[in-house]
């Protein structure tokens, strides 16, 4: 691809403390992102998706090497600006959805809306409901999460994710705790966002079917980048080395 | 930012509504503590403002000016350790008074001064042989007059009956004197003693006297006289009953004390030598013990409601009253007797002819059934016709202190009425001290009047006339002068002292005798006085303006306030305002500290949605606005409501008032029953107080919620 990427990530090295000792938990990982990519990161449990997703999505910084999101390097960005970061520019799907319990399907939509601040309320309004109504849930805008099936909830999390029209979205295995048909269906859902938004998924997952339906698989173990490959959405190559 | 706010809040009580058992137990707590400090508030402050009242309205004015010299500090109520007090004096206490009237807002300025003293009281022997005097008196008399056969016949068998209660007490006194005879040093004078009171007691002594009253009056007298002055004395003194008394100018006292009432008897005009008893003491310590247990057991059963079975007091003042009989036999009169026997024989059921004193001993034994009723029986019919205190208003009391200059002064004093402060009848501590004239107190302090220093000139004129004397008889002078004024006065001719100083020349004798006098010329003598403002509300400053007056004038005085002044009872005021503020710092601690804990484990709980809030770009302060506005709101719920209430309570308390239990309570509620005012501004104040603190202690656990990492929200719980 040609144009720029939108996260770089350069001989990344992330260390844990551990007690008096120290875990390397990434080491020295390079990497892009271009717009509009469908990529899962794949590996094993404990291999470093997440802390890798979490140094993308600004909610922890890399303890060397370059992480840039968008054109700012996370490295020299305090708190309110990661914050502010992370607001403007990355949407969040989470394994357990992780919706606020306490609003409603329409507030936990609204929320990032309300949280940038300068929307004005009938197009907060319209965004929501548009959202709503193509994850198909506009009828249970008044619910409460508890109210709703676990693959409803994580439409909901879909929908909150790109209600700010972020440029990334940042999804940590979020069909692990769905059956499989659900978990096909919220697939679906962000294949369709992407191409319809050009919105950049980027998903850890270590469930091959999910994995198979990704454009670009990268690969980690043991806290290094193992391969990577990329493959257009047509030819559907097969990976090689999928540790199941 | 208003739909920010809206979400916000509706977070707020949302999670409120989702942890319910924490709400409750926070909002409990909160509720509780806001209801606790509002009422208690209320309450210190009503019980301060009623204190205030009862100090001010009896004796505390609002101001009190005393010498600045005073070694120890005045003490309205009287000091720490009931002691004596050293608080100089003012010489002249109306220059003063002039002069501090001259202040724009003083109403008047009262002259005080505070002493303790006791009662000379005889014995019981005193008593006896009073009353016998009496009943010869009576039975002599109709016999000489027209004869009234039944009377005389019921007279002398009240007589006989007298006669044989004193031989009773005669062979107790004996018994006492035998007691006394195994631990006494002088076994001869014991014995002696005992033989006295054994000839007093027997059958021939006793013979002789019916004897002499019926053919010789002489002899009668005679052997009365044996029984006053030989028999009476052996008994020994009745504990003396101690006094607390203040003399003051009674005009001026009246008028600026509003809560002074004379109940009884009155002050004649230009008499001097008066004094009124408060109420209470009249009515505690020298009413007749009987009637006093039958005042405690109708307080006790009547008014109070309890019963001998749930009051171990009441019980024990029921056990106690036949004892007692004998003090009510005394206190009636041989006329009562007579008229009383028939009567208690009928209402008892007892035949004829029982003698009196058993009648009453059988009276007075009662129980929980009968009590009231004997109590009502005694109220109509002995109470009239006894002698109910053992001193009674127009009689003269002997009031004893020591004078400043350590001699034991006894005074005779007309008691001109009984008085006491409005509401406060029931208090010990309002209704302890007796008020005397400025004139008297000042015989009893130990200086001398205008007419004692006449009466000291003539006598040292005389003393002048027979010249050669005055040298002999110049130590007594001098003890008269520094010691016992008044009474020793004519001393120096009754009794001349041996001669310790005859070096001593006649010229330096009458220098002393002249700076004693000129130095004592003290009519105008005042211990402090009391100054009442014209209203409450200018006290702010003022003593700093009473100071600069006495300044300027020139005296040496200092300024206190009431509180001050009166001791350690004005200091409870503090200590109760103390008490309720260590109160209010604990509930807020322990508030502040649940508060805290609480929101720490709800945090701990909510880390992950906190994470996501985070991670979706929720700012810090954002997370510390959620949880403050979630206990803002939860605990402005709690302590408003608290407030409300407390509000209410208030309001029926005013309504209903609050009893006072003790008669100590009595003047802390400035009368029977506290009503406590209703402030409606103030609850909601210390609320509103309560509220800050719970947000302050939430500070904490909000910080630490808005630490929480974002990369929490990708967690999973396994």
């Amino acid at each position: 691809m040609t144009s720029k990427p939108i996260v770089v990530l350069e001989d990344v090295v992330k260390d844990y403390p551990l007690g008096t000792a120290t875990v390397r938990a990434l080491h020295g990982i390079t990497l892009k992102f271009d717009p509009g990519e469908f990529t899962t990161i794949a590996g094993p449990s404990g291999c470093g998706k997440s802390t890798l997703l979490n140094l993308i999505g600004c909610m922890d910084k890399a303890t060397s090497g370059t992480v840039i999101v968008g054109s700012s390097n996370t490295a020299t960005l305090d708190d309110r600006s990661l914050t502010r970061l992370r607001l403007e520019t990355i949407g969040f799907i989470f394994q357990s959805f992780n919706l606020i319990p306490v609003l409603s399907v329409y507030q936990n939509v609204e929320l990032p809306l309300l949280l940038k601040g300068t929307i004005a309320s009938h197009e907060r309004r319209e965004r929501v409901m548009h959202l709503l109504t193509e994850v198909g849930l506009a009828d249970k805008a008044k619910s409460r999460s508890f109210e709703l099936s676990g693959g409803q909830r994580q439409r909901v999390a879909v929908a909150r994710a790109l209600v700010t029209r972020p440029q990334i979205i940042l999804a940590d295995e979020p069909t692990a705790n769905l059956d499989s048909v659900t978990g096909q269906a919220i697939l679906k859902l962000m294949e369709a966002m992407n191409k319809e938004w050009n919105t950049t998924f980027i998903f850890s997952s270590h469930d091959p079917q999910i994995i198979s339906r990704a454009r670009r698989v990268v690969r980690l173990k043991d806290g290094k980048l193992d391969s990577a490959h990329s493959h257009s959405k047509t030819t559907h190559t097969h990976e090689t080395n999928l540790e199941h | 930012m208003l739909a920010m706010l809206r979400i916000v809040l509706g977070m707020a009580v949302q999670n409120i509504l989702l942890h319910r058992i924490k709400s409750l137990v926070v909002g409990g707590i909160l509720f509780f503590g806001s209801l606790l400090l509002c009422v208690g508030l209320n309450l210190t402050r009503s019980v301060e403002r009623s204190m205030a009242e009862s100090i001010q309205g009896s004796v505390g004015a609002d101001f009190q000016i005393y010498d600045k010299k005073a070694r120890d500090k005045l003490a309205l109520f009287g000091g720490a350790f009931f002691g004596r007090e050293e608080l100089g004096s003012i010489q002249d206490w109306t220059t003063v008074a002039d002069s501090v009237s001259k202040l724009e807002g003083v109403k008047a300025v009262v002259p005080m001064g505070f002493e303790n003293g006791f009662l000379g009281r005889g014995n019981d022997f005193d008593n006896l042989f009073q009353k016998l005097r009496e009943f010869t008196r009576l039975v002599r008399v109709p016999a000489n007059a027209i004869a009234d056969q039944s009377s005389t016949e019921s007279q002398s068998t009240a007589l006989r009956e007298h006669i044989e209660l004193t031989r009773k007490n005669l062979l107790v006194l004996k018994s006492d004197l035998e007691n006394e005879l195994a631990i006494t040093s002088d076994k001869p004078a014991t014995l002696a003693r005992i033989a006295t009171v054994e000839h007093a007691a027997s059958e021939e002594f006793w013979s002789q006297f019916l004897k002499h009253l019926a053919d010789s009056p002489q002899e009668l007298e005679s052997d009365l006289i044996y029984l006053d002055t030989r028999v009476a004395p052996l008994a020994g003194d009745k504990a003396p009953v101690y006094l607390r008394y203040m003399g003051t100018e009674i005009d001026v006292f009246a008028k600026s004390f509003s809560r002074f009432m004379i109940s009884q008897g009155s002050i004649e005009p230009g008499q001097t030598k008066w004094i009124l008893l408060p109420e209470r003491f009249y009515e505690r310590e020298i009413k007749n013990i009987a009637a006093s247990s039958f005042d405690k057991i109708v307080e006790t059963m009547r008014t109070q409601g309890l019963t001998p079975e749930n009051s171990p007091e009441l019980a024990s003042i029921i056990g106690q009253l036949p004892n007692q009989y004998l003090q009510l036999v005394f206190a009636i009169p041989p006329a009562g007797r007579a008229e009383l026997t028939p009567k208690l024989a009928e209402h008892l059921g007892k035949p004829d002819g029982t003698a009196f004193e058993d009648l009453v001993r059988e009276f007075l034994t009662i129980d929980s059934r009968n009590a009231l009723s004997r109590a009502d029986w005694f109220a109509a019919n002995i109470a009239p016709l006894a002698k109910l205190h053992e001193i009674e208003v127009g009689e003269t009391l002997y009031m004893r202190g020591y004078t400043r200059t350590g001699f034991l002064k006894t005074l005779p004093l007309k008691v001109a009425g009984i008085y006491s402060f409005k509401g406060l009848q029931r208090s010990d501590l309002a209704g302890s001290t007796a008020l005397v004239s400025l004139e008297s107190y000042r015989e009893l302090y130990g200086v001398m009047s205008a007419s004692n220093r006449k009466e000291l000139d003539e006598l040292t004129r005389s003393v002048e006339v027979s010249g050669a004397r005055v040298i002999d008889q110049g130590s007594s002078i001098e003890d008269a002068l520094f010691g016992d004024s008044s009474t020793s006065a004519a001393a120096p001719s009754a009794a001349p002292a041996p001669t310790s100083h005859p070096e001593i020349k006649a010229e330096t004798k009458r220098e002393a005798m002249t700076d004693t006098q000129s130095e004592m010329k003290t009519d105008q003598m005042a211990i402090n006085l009391a100054v009442i403002l014209t209203d409450r509300s200018l006290a702010r400053g003022f003593k700093q303006k009473i100071e600069n007056q006495l300044n300027d004038a020139g005296f040496d005085l200092q300024v206190v306030d009431w509180k001050t002044a009166s001791g350690l009872v004005g200091q409870l005021v503090t200590a109760l305002t103390a008490v309720l503020l260590v109160s209010v710092f604990v509930i807020l601690v322990v508030g502040a500290a649940i508060i805290n804990n609480s929101l720490m484990m709800s945090t701990l709980e909510r880390t992950r949605e906190i994470g996501t809030l985070r991670a979706i770009g929720a700012s810090r302060g954002l997370v510390t606005g959620l949880f403050l506005s979630e206990i803002l709101v939860l605990a402005a719920i709690a302590v408003y409501s608290g407030a409300l209430v407390s509000l209410a309570i208030n309001i029926y308390l005013n309504k209903v008032g609050i009893p006072a239990g003790g008669d100590f309570v009595v003047f802390l509620f400035s009368g029977p029953r506290l009503f406590p005012f209703v402030a409606p501004i103030e609850p909601f104040l210390a609320a509103t107080a309560l509220l800050i603190v719970s947000v302050i202690s939430s500070a904490f656990p909000a910080r630490f919620a808005s630490r929480i990492q974002p990369a929490v929200a990708m967690q999973e719980k396994e």
